[in-house]
């Protein structure tokens, strides 16, 4: 079953589809590991800068 | 000497400590992930040539406006994606594969870059180049590393699945319209700039080190895409952090020290690695029995 929704590639909603579609939905999901590790990056950019008091 | 002195004390009280700390924190989250991406394309070596082919960029902003972060840093982000392009071009025009093109040409660049830096400055200025001075990082180019740190966590976040899928399985990838073209050029953008990022810290020549060591190491300990990614920057952040104390303490130069801490703990992970290291591979678990 799942090497023919490989093939078509036509599987709207899928289980298969969800997981690796590479364009799909679940961007502000990937932003959530991505969001607090920036804000890290610059507290300690600003901490090594002497911006924090 | 007591264990705050020995681990601590250097960051607190120095300021160039900090920086140099923070800049292997944000060097450790931009090239991990990459660095995972390249070992799983098989392109491992791309990432040192490329490395390379940042040089002569840099050099010809060093001529133009002396060690000025900006003009450097754009000139090496022109030069090393000048070089993907003509490699990638020559690879898909003539019988050469890519990695034939890439090698001829990260020579080529690596020595128009030396000879540009020899010639219109001195010894000292090719060795800030090449060797990089991480203690040495101010402002503006801490400011520099962090910010193309941010980018590319941000751009990983939006193109990192179709990366990963065209790493395992770029029919599929094409088969469901997935931009294939734009997301190998939108990735090896990335490596440069992350190696643009890593030259500024640790010169041309081991600004591959943080990306490719912590990545391999990785490869021992990890199977999944997303661990596989957090491992490679945890391990480069600890190089980073234990290379910085070899070299306060034992008055070592800090590029070496960072990569040779990365370069040990690769060797203990290829011996004892709980993956496809020798221990794993010549001591095999026994089989449970009923």
């Amino acid at each position: 079953m799942r090497r023919l929704i490989r093939i078509d590639g036509n599987a709207e909603g899928t289980p298969f589809r969800r997981t690796v579609s590479p364009l799909g939905g679940g961007m502000l999901a990937q932003f959530l590991w991505a969001l607090p590790l920036a804000v890290l990056l610059w507290v300690a950019a600003a901490w090594a800068m002497g911006w924090l008091p | 000497m007591d264990v705050h002195a020995a681990l601590i004390q250097p960051f607190v009280e120095f300021e160039f400590m900090r920086r140099a700390l923070v800049a292997c924190l944000a060097l450790s989250v931009g090239c991990g992930p990459v660095g995972v991406l390249l070992v799983l394309r098989r392109m491992s070596l791309v990432g040192d040539a490329l490395s390379h082919a940042v040089l002569p960029g840099a050099a010809i902003g060093f001529m133009i406006a002396g060690l000025s972060l900006v003009v450097m840093s754009l000139g090496g982000l022109v030069a090393g994606l000048v070089v993907a392009i003509l490699s990638g071009l020559v690879a898909r025009v003539t019988p050469q594969r890519e990695d034939a093109s890439f090698a001829a040409f990260y020579l080529i660049s690596l020595a128009l870059g030396v000879l540009i830096v020899a010639t219109h400055g001195s010894n000292v200025d090719l060795m800030h180049v090449l060797f990089g001075t991480i203690l040495a990082v101010d402002d503006a180019s801490l400011l520099l590393v962090v910010s193309i740190a941010t980018l590319t966590l941000f751009t990983l976040a939006v193109v990192g699945r179709a990366l990963i899928v065209e790493c395992f399985d770029p029919g599929f990838l094409r088969a469901v319209g997935g931009p294939g073209a734009v997301v190998h050029f939108v990735f090896l953008t990335l490596v440069v700039l992350n190696l643009v990022a890593g030259f500024h810290a640790l010169g041309t020549l081991m600004a591959v080190g943080l990306m490719m060591l912590p990545a391999a190491v990785a490869r021992f300990w990890a199977d999944e895409v997303a661990t596989l990614a957090a491992t490679s920057s945890a391990v480069a952040f600890a190089s980073g952090y234990a290379g910085l104390l070899l070299s306060y303490h034992a008055d070592l130069p800090s590029g070496p020290a960072i990569i040779l801490v990365a370069g040990g703990v690769y060797i203990v992970s290829v011996v004892a690695g709980p993956r496809g290291s020798l221990w794993a591979k010549f001591m095999p678990r026994r089989h449970l029995e009923a």
